[in-house]
């Protein structure tokens, strides 16, 4: 063969070497985008919705107006009511102890706060560490009220364990009208029946 | 140097499969966990203890009946110093009981026992709305109770007492718990809404 026809054949060669070459990359692409569009699927848009979703409901759940850790030690009594808890202070009268903003104020023993905590009188009626507590609490309420323009409502949520004596429970009352709470809830789980 | 394969240079996706099963299966729990607390308030009124005004103003012309219930150990106790109880619900007077509870003396009321060694609230509801149909005005319950006395038991006994339901009287639990609220008006009726919580001493 003569040079020409020699380069001639290589040009050939080159060329059905391209063709056979650019066939294979498109035929690739091809199978990939096809395998690409039966097998992934785009949950980027479905991820953002599911995270704001749920960053929502931890945040709901936190900002609660009555937080409860349901223990042994501290198990709502049931009612009928139908009224839903309002923003407001609390306290949270458990068979251990009195918990005002987060902190135990007073332990409880059989039901029972010790004297020594009542100025050594048996018959008092008035918690001294509650009393403090919660005229802070009361103090707080009053310079939001006063911040947002409002009246001080003096509006107390008592969150008490059912197994709570009656005594404690009055006694939990007047320390806190001597504070001047005038207003009490009690926070109790919806779904009980009468009688 | 070959040429480079194209897709090698293509950035791959993250893998946010792991993540979406952790985030699906949070979010339902979540949700499910919200739904099986549902917490309520109950409205309670204490009493002025000797600081600040008076709950009410004194009305000279009708003296105000003072209702008060005793949850005892063994049942209820009804008073009142406004009326004779027994007289208004028809029954035989018991011997007077010295008022224990403070200076006024209270006429001696009706006792509920236990029953089954549980509290009577059906004969309760049903003795409040007997009182309720003379003193249709009145609104105010004085709740008092033994020291050692739980607390739910107070509760249940102001459920029993706050709303007015179809039928005056109830035989027994099991009717007095089915029984629907009296509706008037599209609003429920109330039968003693307003407890007051009294000092046990």
């Amino acid at each position: 063969m003569t040079d020409k026809q020699l380069e001639k054949s290589r040009e050939e060669v080159i060329k059905d070497w391209l063709q056979r070459h650019q066939a294979q990359v498109r035929k690739e692409r091809s199978a990939r985008r096809h395998s690409m569009e039966t097998g992934g699927v785009t949950i980027t848009s479905l991820m953002d919705a599911m995270t704001i979703i749920l960053v929502f409901l931890l945040m709901n759940y936190s900002v609660d107006p009555i937080r409860i850790d349901a223990s042994d030690d501290l198990r709502l009594p049931p009612s009928n009511t139908e009224i839903n808890p309002q923003p407001s202070a609390s306290v949270t009268v458990s068979a251990i102890g009195i918990v005002v903003n987060d902190k135990v104020v007073v332990p409880v023993k059989d039901g029972t706060v010790d004297k020594a905590f009542k100025g050594g009188d048996e018959a008092s009626l008035q918690i001294q560490p509650l009393f403090e507590a919660l005229n802070e609490a009361a103090q707080t309420q009053k310079d939001i009220a006063q911040r947002i323009g409002s009246k001080f409502e003096g509006l107390l949520t008592v969150i008490a364990h059912q197994e709570t004596s009656y005594r404690l429970i009055t006694e939990v009352l007047y320390t806190a009208g001597q504070a001047e709470f005038q207003k009490f809830k009690f926070a109790v789980l919806k779904g009980g029946q009468r009688g | 140097m070959a040429r480079k394969k194209s897709y090698e240079n293509v950035m791959t996706d993250l893998d946010l499969v792991p993540i979406m099963n952790m985030v699906v299966c949070l979010i339902p729990m979540i949700l499910w966990g919200m739904s099986l607390v549902k917490l309520g308030v109950v409205n309670i009124n204490a009493p002025k203890f000797g600081m600040g005004a008076a709950s009410e103003p004194q009305d000279e012309d009708n003296k105000p009946l003072n209702l008060t219930v005793a949850v005892a150990a063994d049942g209820f106790r009804l008073s009142a110093t406004g009326a004779d109880l027994n007289q208004v619900l028809g029954l035989a007077g018991a011997a007077p009981a010295d008022g224990g509870d403070g200076a006024a003396p209270v006429a001696a009321g009706p006792f509920i026992p236990k029953k089954n060694d549980a509290y009577d609230y059906t004969a309760l509801y049903n003795m409040m709305t007997a009182i309720k149909e003379k003193f249709p005005e009145e609104t105010i319950v004085n709740l008092t109770a033994d020291p050692t006395l739980p607390f739910k038991h107070i509760i249940t006994v102001m459920d029993s007492i706050r709303m007015r339901l179809d039928l005056d009287t109830y035989a027994d639990v099991s009717a007095f718990r089915a029984g629907g609220i009296k509706m008037e008006n599209g609003g429920q009726v109330l039968l003693w809404p307003d407890v007051v919580l009294a000092i046990a001493q």
